[in-house]
C-alpha cells in the first residue's frame, strides 16, 4: 500500500525538522514547508492525506491557511498545531473546520492517536468512492445502468439479439432509454463498425420524414436543390433506428412497409431502385396493439417491425437501481461541470428513492444534474433538488383515490405547467420528456391554460 | 571490520551495561563494543522543561564516531525529549549512523514501583533494537508484537516481544548484508 502522505507547515525549521523525522519513523511520506502560500501550492498541485499546520506563523497565519486549504480540498483533514494555546484559539480552530487542535509539545500517545485516526478515516473515505465507482462500472452496459431483475432481462435479451439481423422493436415510456437499448444492440452486433443512423420520427414534420428517411433528387421539389441521401442510405450496413414509430403517418407507413419486404427503395423522383443491407430497430412509446386496432396503425407494418419486442421498464418498477443511477449521473455531471460534489446525503437518496419519476431516467439525469449545480457542499442535501422532486405527492404510498394512470398523468403535467406559467421547454424538461412529446400530450389530454 | 558501538552517557548501571552488550550481540549477530561516557550533554538542556534534546546530543556525537563505526546506539538515564514531544524513550536517524535510549521512562521507579533490573534490561534491549532499526531504515511496524512496533507508553513496550518480526527481520538482514558489502 502507498504510504499516507502529510504535509506538515511550520515556520520554525527545528519544530518542522522534529516532526518530519518522527512522522517518518511512523512511515508517513512527509513534506515540510515554512510557511502558508507554499503550503497552498502544494495543497494546490498534490494529493495530500493530512495537513499538520502550526496556528501562529508570520505572513499567513494557520487559521487563513485552513481556510484556503478547505477552500481547494474540503475533505483535507487538517490538524491545528500551537505552543501558545487558549480557549479562543481552540474554539476558532474547531469552527474554522480543522480535524484537531493540539499543544505542543504533543504527547505521544495522543498526537500518534489523532494522526492514525484521521489517516485511516481518510482511506475509507477514498476506499469508499473506489467502491461505489467500480459498483456503478460493474452494473453498466453499454450506459444501461441497472442491477435490478428487470434491467438485468432487458441486458440479457439485448445480449441474445444483438448478434442477428432481426428487427426489434423497443417498448417503453418516455425517458427509460430506448435510444441506449438500440445503440447497445448495435454495438453487440457484427455491424458495430458500420454505422448507426437514429431518426427521431415524432420531432420530423410529416411532410419531410419520407424526404429524410429515402433522401430525394434533385429537383424533386421546390427547394430540393441536389441530391440528398436518405437515412435508410446512410445506414447502408448499419442500423436505422427510428424513434417514435407510431408517429408516422400511413402514406410513411406504406412506403417502409414496402423497404421492409422488398430492401430495396428510390429516392424521391428517384428512378433508380437502390438495394441496402439495413438491419431496422423501432422504438415507441405508444401503445402499437391498440393503434392497430384502431386503425392508426398498419397491422401488415406492425408483423413485419414487431419480430423481437423488448420492454424498458419505467423508472418507478426499478427503484432498485436508483442509487447505481445517482452514483453514475453524480460522476458524469461533476466531470462535467468541474465542481467537487462527492455524495449523495441519505435523507436526499429517501426523497430520489420516494419519487414516481414520471419522466423516468431522463428526468432522473436531469435532477442530478440540477443538484450538482446548486450544491453548495460535497454533499447533495434535499434542498438542492428541483421543488418538484421534494415536493412530489407520493401517491403510490398515500392513496387517497384509485384513479387512472391517464388521469394523474394529465393531473401531474397540468401542475408542471401551471407551475412553469405554461413554459414548454422549462416544464418538458421537469418532466423529462422532449418537448414534441409533452405537445402530443397536452393536444392528448386536451390541456389548456386557465 | 565494523561493529555496532553503544556508548553510555551519564550514569547507566554497569549490569545493565553488560547485559544489554552481550544480548544485542547474539540478536543482531554484530560486534558490539561498549564505551563508557561520563561526561554531560549541557548543550542539550532544556532548563523549561528540565529535559534533554535527543537530536542535540546525537548531533554533538556524529563528529565524535569511531572509524570502524556501523552504528552506535547511545545509553543514557536522562530523560529525553524532542522539540514537539513532550517526552521520548528514545531517538534515531532513520537510515543514519546514531540512535539514542534512555533508561529513565523504562525504570519501574519513574512509575513509582519497586525497581526491577531485569525488567530494565528487556525494555532497554527493546528500545536499542528498535531505535537502531531505524538506523538500518525501518520504520515503525503495525503489528503490536514486533520490536518495531511504535510506542507511546510503557505498556505498549512491555508487550512487545525482543526481537523484529518476519518482515522486519527480512528487512534488517537485507540491509546489513548490503552496509556488509559497503565495506568491501
Amino acid at each position: 500500500m502507498a504510504k499516507s502522505k502529510i504535509l506538515v507547515v511550520d515556520d520554525e525549521a527545528i519544530m518542522r525538522s522534529s516532526l518530519t523525522d518522527w512522522l517518518k519513523e511512523d512511515g508517513y511520506d512527509v513534506l515540510a514547508v515554512g510557511d502558508g502560500y507554499t503550503a497552498i501550492d502544494q495543497v494546490k498541485e498534490g494529493e495530500w492525506d493530512l495537513a499538520v499546520v502550526d496556528l501562529k506563523m508570520p505572513k499567513m497565519d494557520g487559521l487563513e491557511v485552513l481556510k484556503q486549504f478547505h477552500e481547494l480540498k474540503p475533505r483535507l483533514p487538517v490538524i491545528i498545531v500551537t505552543a501558545y494555546a487558549t480557549v479562543d484559539t481552540a474554539v476558532m480552530a474547531m469552527k474554522a473546520g480543522a480535524a484537531d487542535y493540539v499543544v505542543k509539545p504533543f504527547n505521544p500517545e495522543e498526537i500518534s492517536l489523532i494522526i492514525k485516526k484521521l489517516v485511516e478515516h481518510q482511506h475509507l473515505i477514498k476506499e469508499n468512492v473506489r467502491l461505489r465507482r467500480a459498483l456503478t462500472k460493474r452494473f453498466n452496459f453499454h450506459d444501461l445502468i441497472g442491477k435490478s431483475t428487470k434491467m438485468l432481462e432487458v441486458i440479457e435479451m439485448i445480449k441474445t439479439v444483438a448478434p442477428t439481423k432481426s428487427t426489434v422493436m423497443i417498448n417503453g415510456e418516455s425517458g427509460t432509454g430506448k435510444e441506449l437499448v438500440a445503440r447497445a444492440i448495435h454495438g453487440l452486433s457484427p455491424r458495430k463498425k458500420q454505422p448507426f443512423i437514429a431518426a427521431a420520427c415524432g420531432a420530423i414534420p410529416e411532410s419531410l420524414l419520407s424526404a429524410e428517411l429515402f433522401g430525394y433528387e434533385k429537383g424533386a421539389f421546390t427547394g430540393a436543390v441536389s441530391q440528398h441521401k436518405g437515412r435508410i442510405e446512410m445506414a447502408d450496413k448499419g442500423t436505422l433506428f427510428l424513434d417514435e414509430i407510431g408517429d408516422i403517418s400511413p402514406q410513411t407507413q406504406v412506403d417502409l412497409l414496402r423497404f421492409l419486404q422488398e430492401r430495396e427503395f428510390r429516392r424521391i423522383a428517384g428512378k433508380q431502385l437502390i438495394r441496402v443491407d439495413v438491419r431496422i430497430l423501432v422504438a415507441t412509446n405508444k401503445n402499437i396493439d391498440d393503434m392497430v386496432v384502431r386503425g392508426a396503425f398498419r397491422e401488415d407494418l406492425y408483423y413485419r417491425l414487431n419480430v423481437i419486442t423488448i420492454t424498458v421498464p419505467p423508472l418507478r418498477e426499478r427503484k432498485e437501481d436508483i442509487p447505481l443511477l445517482a452514483e453514475h449521473f453524480l460522476e458524469k455531471f461533476t466531470l462535467e461541470t468541474g465542481k467537487k460534489v462527492e455524495s449523495i446525503s441519505d435523507e436526499t437518496m429517501k426523497n430520489l428513492m420516494e419519487s414516481n419519476w414520471p419522466g423516468n431516467v431522463r428526468q432522473f439525469a436531469n435532477t442530478i444534474e440540477h443538484a450538482v449545480v446548486v450544491a453548495q457542499g460535497l454533499e447533495i442535501q434535499k434542498n438542492d433538488l428541483p421543488q418538484h422532486v421534494t415536493s412530489q405527492p407520493r401517491r403510490a404510498e398515500q392513496p387517497t383515490s384509485l384513479e387512472s394512470l391517464t388521469v394523474l398523468e394529465k393531473q401531474h403535467i397540468r401542475n408542471v405547467l401551471k407551475s412553469c406559467k405554461w413554459n414548454i421547454r422549462k416544464s418538458a424538461q421537469i418532466l423529462g420528456i422532449n418537448r414534441v412529446t409533452l405537445y402530443n400530450k397536452i393536444k392528448k389530454l386536451k390541456l389548456k391554460k386557465e | 571490520m565494523k561493529r555496532i558501538y553503544v556508548r553510555t552517557i551519564g550514569s547507566v548501571q554497569s549490569n545493565i551495561c553488560d547485559g544489554l552488550i552481550s544480548v544485542l550481540g547474539d540478536l543482531l549477530q554484530r560486534r558490539v563494543k561498549l564505551i563508557r561516557d561520563t561526561g554531560h550533554p549541557s548543550l542539550a538542556f532544556e532548563p523549561k522543561r528540565n529535559q534533554y534534546y535527543a537530536r542535540t546530543i546525537i548531533e554533538t556525537l556524529f563528529h565524535i564516531l569511531p572509524e570502524d563505526c556501523e552504528k552506535m546506539v547511545c545509553v543514557t538515564d536522562l530523560d529525553l525529549c524532542t522539540p514537539i514531544l513532550t517526552f521520548v524513550y528514545g531517538e534515531a536517524q532513520l537510515d543514519g549512523k546514531i540512535a539514542i535510549v534512555s533508561t529513565n521512562r523504562l525504570k519501574q521507579e519513574f512509575y513509582n514501583l519497586p525497581k526491577n533490573d531485569n525488567l530494565l534490561l528487556r525494555r532497554l534491549i527493546k528500545e536499542c533494537l528498535h531505535e537502531l532499526g531505524h538506523c538500518y531504515g525501518l520504520v515503525h511496524c503495525s503489528s503490536k508484537y514486533c520490536v518495531m512496533h511504535f510506542s507511546s507508553n510503557i505498556i505498549n513496550i512491555d508487550n512487545k516481544q525482543c526481537h523484529y518480526c518476519v518482515r522486519c527481520q527480512d528487512y534488517f538482514m537485507a540491509r546489513t548484508r548490503k552496509e556488509e558489502h559497503g565495506q568491501e
